[in-house]
């Protein structure tokens, strides 16, 4: 694969550029993501937590496969995305594969978390 | 109406005659606020002045909260536009609101008339909190500096309150925004006297009135006790304490509860209390104390983190050992693996949060084992 967009693929890094357990920001396409390693698997994931917009690469905290935004402790399966103990979203995540050494992340759109306070199904209207 | 409706009575008596802090021409004042999510809704009185916050679990609604003093972001709300002041505009915890939609900070918002508060999350918000802070007033007093730009202070309090180790209480000077979080280093079950600590921060209205002497004249707003990041001794759990500067105000109180009830016969603490250089420690002599009351299960180290001369490191100080390092490294190298089913306590600036936090997550200490306030 080029280094350049091919089935909306973008390389990220180089696989050993990111350590076990560390969050890195990265720009892919021109859009703001996150990444994390686990042992040899990556995963790449909108920058901002979906709870209250923290920037995860600096409030996250990566640790046995679970990462925490240590603002709330909201937690999420770092491999599934499912959400954990205090935390009431997943995190939403891009595909992501390794190739020739490199981590490669799909964007097919920005993916983006909906923050303001649901109020759809209340009869709480202005 | 699809939600269930509830009115929560609040004839208050009992809470009234401790509202002293608010002018006598607002107390009257009372504006009907109902707080409401998909669970449910709860319609409280809010006095004139008041934040929605206080109003709330003041009456006992089990409202979001992690500071009541702007900075967490954990009460944000959205109530209808025009309906609510916000007290404070350059809070922390307000910068990324989405004021278009009526979000607000419900411990900075007072209401401006009767208004319906949306709440997020799935608390049911008709269940009782437990908690029931209120308002009085006090003189602030006994200040002393224990280190440079750090002092305590007592507190002297209209009513006594009672409160749980861990707690603080919200406080505000007259010229204030806003309310501002200290913890309680005291302990008793009812107390009129706590005790606090508090760093000198360069435009801190609170700090300067404290330590240009003023504080003499002036009463003190007083809201509280809060907090849940408390000491249960039922729980009886072994703890791991890692705090640094003047964030070890709550722990000191953890400590001296746990002291005096004989806890530390049966479970054992280790902790770690760092500070940038060897002089800028306090209360070696309260922490000492409570060492030697159970010396095989109580074990605490000191950090220094800032000495640029080795060869001025202290071994020990106040009969604690000193160790070079971060509050997390230290705990580290102090405990090791020994965190696992420890309950984690922690106090201090963001950067040492994170690092024990971090220790802690990584050693696999769950996160409801791990209590502090975020504060900062």
């Amino acid at each position: 694969m080029a280094e350049s967009e091919i089935d909306d693929w973008y390389p990220l890094c180089a696989v050993d550029a990111l350590a076990d357990g560390a969050l890195e920001r990265f720009q892919a396409n021109e859009i703001a993501l996150v990444a994390a390693r686990v042992g040899n698997e990556y995963r790449a994931f909108p920058p901002f937590c979906p709870h209250m917009s923290e920037p995860l690469h600096e409030s996250g905290i990566c640790a046995g496969g679970v990462l925490t935004c240590s603002k709330h402790l909201w937690q999420w399966n770092l491999l599934t995305g499912a959400q954990q103990g205090p935390a009431e979203k997943p995190l939403l995540m891009y595909d992501t594969a390794v190739r020739e050494g490199q981590v490669w992340v799909r964007i097919e759109k920005e993916l983006a978390y909906e923050y303001q306070v649901e109020d759809e199904e209340d009869d709480f209207e202005w | 109406m699809s939600t269930k409706s509830k009115t929560r009575k609040t004839t208050s008596s009992g809470s009234e005659s401790k509202l002293q802090t608010f002018s006598a021409s607002t107390q009257n004042l009372l504006m009907n606020v109902t707080f409401l999510n998909k669970q449910g809704r709860v319609t409280v009185e809010c006095r004139e002045g008041e934040t929605l916050l206080q109003a709330g679990l003041r009456q006992g609604v089990p409202l979001p909260y992690a500071c009541g003093a702007g900075v967490c972001s954990t009460c944000v709300a959205r109530a209808k536009p025009g309906t609510v002041n916000n007290n404070w505009l350059q809070a922390p915890g307000a910068q990324n609101l989405n004021t278009v939609k009526g979000e607000c900070l419900l411990c900075q918002c007072v209401p401006v008339a009767d208004c319906e508060i949306l709440v997020p999350g799935k608390a049911a918000l008709t269940g009782d909190s437990g908690e029931s802070p209120q308002h009085q007033s006090g003189q602030l007093g006994n200040l002393v500096e224990v280190a440079p730009g750090v002092a305590t202070f007592e507190l002297e309090l209209d009513q006594p309150i009672s409160f749980l180790a861990g707690q603080y209480l919200l406080l505000r000077l007259p010229a204030m925004e806003g309310y501002r979080p200290y913890s309680m280093t005291s302990f008793s079950i009812h107390s009129q006297k706590p005790t606090f600590v508090i760093k000198c921060v360069p435009v801190g209205s609170f700090s300067e009135v404290l330590f240009n002497g003023s504080f003499k004249t002036v009463r003190v707003d007083v809201f509280g006790p809060m907090g849940k990041a408390i000491f249960d001794p039922t729980e009886g759990r072994d703890l791991a304490c890692m705090v640094g500067g003047s964030g070890i105000a709550g722990i000191m109180s953890v400590l001296r509860q746990a002291r005096d009830i004989g806890y530390f016969s049966d479970h054992n603490v280790t902790m770690v209390f760092g500070v940038r250089n060897p002089e800028d420690f306090f209360f070696l002599n309260e922490l000492k104390e409570i060492q030697e009351s159970a010396p095989a299960n109580i074990d605490i180290h000191l950090a220094v983190s800032e000495l640029s001369d080795s060869n001025k490191m202290p071994v020990a100080l106040g009969g604690l050992p000193v160790w070079s390092g971060f509050v997390h490294e230290v705990a580290e190298r102090v405990m090791g693996q020994d965190l696992l089913g420890r309950l984690g306590f922690l106090g201090g600036p963001p950067a040492m949060l994170t690092g024990a936090l971090r220790l802690l997550l990584g050693a696999g200490v769950p996160v409801d084992d791990i209590r502090y306030d975020k504060f900062g």
